[in-house]
């Protein structure tokens, strides 16, 4: 995924086809409604194709994913979303403890050797910094976290 | 950080009015002043930067640009509430319910009839924000050392769990949470390729404000065979929109005259 496109052409196109679904969307939509949605859909299509143009006129390359480990960010956003979607199941804490853990352990594994000893510093780490944010949240901001299985 | 300070200070004129200008200019409307203000303040700087390339990066303008605009909507978002009874941000809103709880009017006639309360306000303002210069110097320091020290691995799923929680917390929805998600990836991805984030944040923000303002306009320029020219009616509106355009041919203007001045030296 390391490469390069024009992201003006990229963006410009990216605008148009937004434009297209929000102008189609916009046909149910009372006179009174439809005044501003329009008026933004307009501009949009006008900046959108101003951008390809520039592209094609004077092209341009960037780099694109290039920052970083695409796995990574990859791996790590698909932790996230598990971690969140498993949350009503497991309940904040418990989720929370093991996915931190595990994006913890995964990322310090592109730095260091990852071992079960450090594995045994960083649980209690991620215990500690979980429960004061859990207490701060339940027992001073009043906010009921999801609780799961557990609690 | 006293070289960053230096930095600041040795701002040209037009360099220091522009970024007063930034940081003061989003606060009279009504909404979220402080999120427009950081947003604004961090997009205008980075367009005005020599090396735009370098933001996002930790780069001392575009955190002084964020956190100084974030500290000046506090006085800026009093001067509604005290003048016209008019809440510019969310604790105003908490202000004024204290103040018509003690029977005070907020308005004009509040500088006349309680101005000792009133000059109390601003004079406090004042000294809050020299209180704040001890506590920055100190305390920035030791949290800045407490974040650099802090392994990235140990950052990323701290940040994200904050992030979900504050999401989580305002409507008690886990659903809101999954919406960050996916709109956090979308994001990145837009990102990638060349599509900024801030403007879409901006646009979400603004948005209503900005929609309740232009369907007002059209339906009193109805008169109008094209309603939108009272969008051109109006004194102020010359000048706003005199200052969008320059805002918006600033980047080719400075190009320019880089050009001419880069021209210049090679013709000598």
């Amino acid at each position: 995924m390391n490469r390069e496109i024009n992201t003006e052409i990229a963006g410009g196109v990216i605008g148009l086809i937004l434009t297209t679904v929000f102008f189609f969307a916009l046909e149910d939509i009372s006179w009174m409604s439809i005044i501003f949605p329009r008026t933004v859909v307009y501009i949009m299509a006008i900046i959108s194709g101003i951008l390809v143009v520039k592209g094609l006129v004077r092209p341009s390359q960037d780099r694109i994913f290039s920052a970083g480990s695409n796995t990574r960010w990859m791996v790590t956003g698909v932790l996230f979303f598990l971690w969140v979607l498993l949350m009503p199941v497991f309940g904040f804490f418990v989720s929370t403890v093991v996915f931190m853990t595990a994006i913890v352990g995964y990322l310090a594994r592109a730095r260091m050797q990852v071992t079960i000893g450090k594995f045994l510093i960083w649980i209690p780490i991620v215990v500690a910094e979980v429960t004061f944010f859990y207490l701060i949240f339940t027992k001073v901001l009043y906010v009921p976290l999801p609780e799961g299985m557990f609690f | 950080m006293g070289e960053q300070l230096g930095q600041m200070l040795n701002m040209s004129g037009p360099e220091a009015i522009k970024w007063f200008a930034e940081q003061n200019i989003p606060l009279g409307h009504h909404g979220d002043p402080e999120d427009v203000a950081n947003l604004v303040a961090y997009n205008e700087v980075k367009r005005a930067s020599k090396h735009p390339e370098k933001f996002g990066t930790g780069l001392p303008e575009g955190l002084v640009a964020t956190e100084s605009s974030n500290n000046v909507t506090v006085a800026g978002s009093m001067v509604p509430l005290l003048t016209l009874g008019i809440p510019g941000a969310p604790p105003d809103a908490v202000i004024l319910g204290v103040m018509m709880l003690h029977g005070l009017r907020p308005g004009i006639e509040l500088f006349t009839t309680s101005g000792h309360l009133t000059y109390g306000f601003i004079i406090s303002m004042g000294l809050s924000a020299i209180a704040m210069v001890p506590v920055g110097l100190l305390g920035g320091r030791l949290i800045y050392k407490v974040i650099f020290k802090t392994p990235v691995y140990f950052l990323v799923p701290t940040i994200a769990m904050a992030t979900m929680l504050c999401t989580y917390a305002v409507r008690n929805s886990h659903t809101d949470v999954i919406i960050m998600l996916v709109l956090g990836t979308l994001g990145y991805l837009f990102k990638q390729v060349g599509i900024a984030p801030a403007p879409i944040v901006l646009g979400l923000i603004l948005g209503g404000i900005a929609e309740m303002g232009y369907v007002q306009t059209i339906l009193g320029g109805q008169a109008y065979p094209y309603p939108v020219l009272k969008l051109f009616e109006n004194g102020l509106s010359h000048i706003l929109i005199g200052m969008i355009l320059f805002s918006a041919a600033w980047p080719y203007l400075s190009a320019l005259k880089r050009r001419i001045i880069s021209k210049k030296g090679g013709a000598r």
